[in-house]
């Protein structure tokens, strides 16, 4: 069961971090959303990015060691860039549960930063 | 900085060496994409396999009284493969006094005797992937070629990509159709592209003592049997036979478990399942077996790891496990065999493999239609290099779906020909694959949509002909558990929906093809597409 469970965080933290770069480009970003994308809203989204991509590495070697990791990392990479690739081709909408919650983190962010 | 003059470089050598390669290369992906299911193709084409896996078999009680009966030498070898994760049967191999080798199944729940139809099955696109099905292993060196060819084409395609990350994500299935496939070609390059470059190189690395024979023997001054006993353990002998007969073999499963149960503890995981037990000298006094496991199971890199023991006192007489060395070497050609127990990883691969075909296939579309599309080639070679393609992407699939329908319409029994039946199928994958360069020839590009038509008309069938000549429809395989033959019908099925689609698109663009040629090239096009 466990291993189920960091399969799919693993698959899960990987399709997030490629959604995330993929949005962090202005082009996708309006394809989605609709509006053009902001210069916090790319920097958030970019580094949000990176960081779930590579911390869907950890569940990967918790499950099943580093030798498998090294090889299930890259793979689940390239069919989440793939998933994105796609749902931006034919369906940008399905992508826009991300780019809202980007835009909250963003707004508190502000709120939360000295004026 | 690269200069626009070195980018330009690598575009032509990016394109002129994928148009050189592309057909090998589509036919090696393609047949090994497919070997990443050898097994379950095993189990389709050989109905008699499709047996439940079975847990903690007994190899004394099923095996044991059989191999007494072999008529092996005092100096015999017997090897016995217990049931692992994707394959139910026992495998049984030894040579006889006569020196001549035999194969038998075993199944695990009763210890009868299989006779599997004859059939190469997954064996042959295994071979084919590396061998091409050529004589006297000419096939080695044009796999070889193109696998370093592959490796070119990839470091040439990171050059030639001026976008790479702002165009990562990026597929225009609405653009003009060339740009489409240009844009399809660059992804499912990009996205996988380390599986792209790993899997020639290890191929190049599993194959190197056959490319390079004498460089591997240099550190043991040509002495290739020196190396193989220290790298890879294959020893001829432990204990020579005594000449005195011994008598019948009692036990070999407390071996198997002890040898298990090291490997288990030494390495902290819950199961470690031994894929040969070999029994030397097996009719003499001084016999002793191995228990030994190529491919681990919860392990990317390969071994062997080996453990030997004494028949007679049950004694651990030898032991053999790859050096910390070799690590990374094992690593990389593990990643290659994909032996091991990881079905999640496996299915990736599979769709890897899939990435790797439509990479190669829509390079090859791309370099074709944007020749087309200037006119650059006279009618005669526009039809010879249109037929090429078709055959060599849609046409090796056609000729796959072939091989599945003869397997399954060929009686088990052929008695109008001395041409052994696995012989017949292969003859009938060729020649399918034949005939779709000759329709390509003939249908020009109305070829693209009649063999998509054909991929999917010839997938159903084979699930059609498998339903009907062994009782076993996708619903029933899933239902009994036959996990492979679920599988197999549920990817014929897909593709057979994949290929209506695809037939559909082209019948509605009325073309046949991706040709657009009014429209100018989009500024842009890849150094690839500029050199065209």
């Amino acid at each position: 069961m466990s291993e189920w469970l960091l399969l799919v965080a693993a698959a899960f933290l990987a399709f997030l971090g490629c959604a995330s770069l993929a949005l962090s480009l202005p082009r996708n970003w309006l394809a989605v959303v609709g509006e053009p994308l902001g210069a916090t809203d790319m920097a958030i989204t970019r580094r949000a990015g990176w960081l779930a991509l590579f911390a869907a590495l950890l569940p990967c070697a918790i499950r099943d060691g580093p030798g498998f990791a090294a090889l299930a990392w890259p793979l689940l990479f390239a069919l989440s860039a793939f998933l994105v690739a796609m749902s931006l081709s034919y369906r940008a909408v399905l992508l826009r549960p991300i780019t809202g919650f980007y835009r909250r983190l963003a707004r508190f962010l502000r709120a939360c930063s000295p004026r | 900085m690269i200069s626009e003059r070195f980018r330009q470089s690598m575009g032509w050598l990016h394109t002129w060496l994928g148009i050189a390669l592309s057909a090998v290369l589509f036919a090696v992906f393609w047949t090994g994409t497919l070997t990443v299911f050898d097994k379950e193709i095993d189990q389709w084409m050989k109905p008699e396999l499709r047996i439940a896996s079975a847990d903690n078999v007994s190899l004394d009680s099923l095996v044991l009284q059989r191999v007494a009966t072999f008529d092996t030498g005092p100096d015999s070898v017997i090897w016995i493969g217990p049931p692992r994760d994707r394959q139910s049967v026992i495998r049984l191999f030894y040579d006889d006094a006569a020196g001549e080798s035999h194969e038998e199944l075993i199944d695990p729940h009763n210890g009868k005797l299989i006779k599997p139809t004859d059939s190469d099955a997954g064996e042959f696109f295994f071979r084919f992937h590396f061998m091409l099905h050529l004589p006297d292993g000419i096939g080695y060196y044009v796999v070889g070629l193109a696998a370093l060819g592959m490796m070119i084409l990839i470091i040439s395609g990171i050059f030639i990509h001026r976008k790479i990350f702002q165009e990562f994500f990026t597929f225009r299935p609405k653009k003009r159709a060339r740009r489409a496939v240009l844009d399809f070609h660059n992804l499912t390059g990009v996205i996988a592209l380390p599986f792209h470059f790993l899997i020639p190189f290890s191929g190049l690395l599993i194959l190197a003592t056959t490319y390079l024979p004498w460089s591997m023997g240099v550190p043991y001054q040509g002495d290739l049997k020196q190396l193989r006993t220290d790298q890879l353990g294959y020893e001829e002998r432990k204990i020579e036979p005594a000449g005195v007969p011994g008598g019948a073999i009692a036990a070999i499963d407390r071996y198997r478990d002890r040898a298990e149960a090291i490997w288990r503890s030494e390495e902290g995981r819950a199961s470690s399942s031994a894929e040969w037990i070999a029994i030397f000298n097996p009719k003499d006094a001084n016999a002793y077996v191995m228990i030994e496991r190529y491919f681990p199971d919860r392990r990317v890199a390969i071994g062997p790891d080996q453990l030997t023991f004494d028949l007679r006192s049950g004694d651990i007489i030898g032991r053999f496990a790859p050096q910390p060395v070799n690590y990374v070497n094992n690593w990389i050609e593990g990643l290659h065999w994909i032996q091991f127990d990881h079905w999640p990883l496996r299915w990736l691969y599979f769709l890897a493999g899939l990435s790797g075909c439509a990479m190669i296939g829509s390079g090859l579309l791309f370099w074709i239609e944007a020749r087309l599309s200037k006119g650059r080639m006279d009618p005669a070679s526009v039809r010879v290099v249109r037929a090429i393609s078709i055959g060599s992407i849609t046409g090796i699939i056609v000729a796959t779906c072939a091989f599945l329908i003869a397997n399954r319409l060929l009686p088990k029994v052929i008695g109008f020909t001395d041409v052994p039946r696995h012989e017949i199928e292969i003859g009938i994958f060729f020649g399918t694959w034949f005939m779709t360069f000759a329709h390509a020839a003939l249908r020009r590009k109305k070829a693209w949509r009649d063999q998509s038509i054909f991929i999917a008309v010839g997938a159903g069938a084979a699930v059609l002909l498998n339903w009907l000549t062994t009782g076993m429809h996708p619903v029933a395989a899933i239902d009994g558990a036959i996990w492979p033959v679920a599988a197999m019908d549920a990817l014929l099925l897909g593709g057979a929906a994949f290929a209506v689609l695809a037939a559909r698109r082209l019948g509605r663009s009325g073309q046949g093809a991706v040709t657009d040629p009014a429209r100018p090239r989009e500024e842009s096009d890849i150094a690839a597409g500029q050199a065209v």
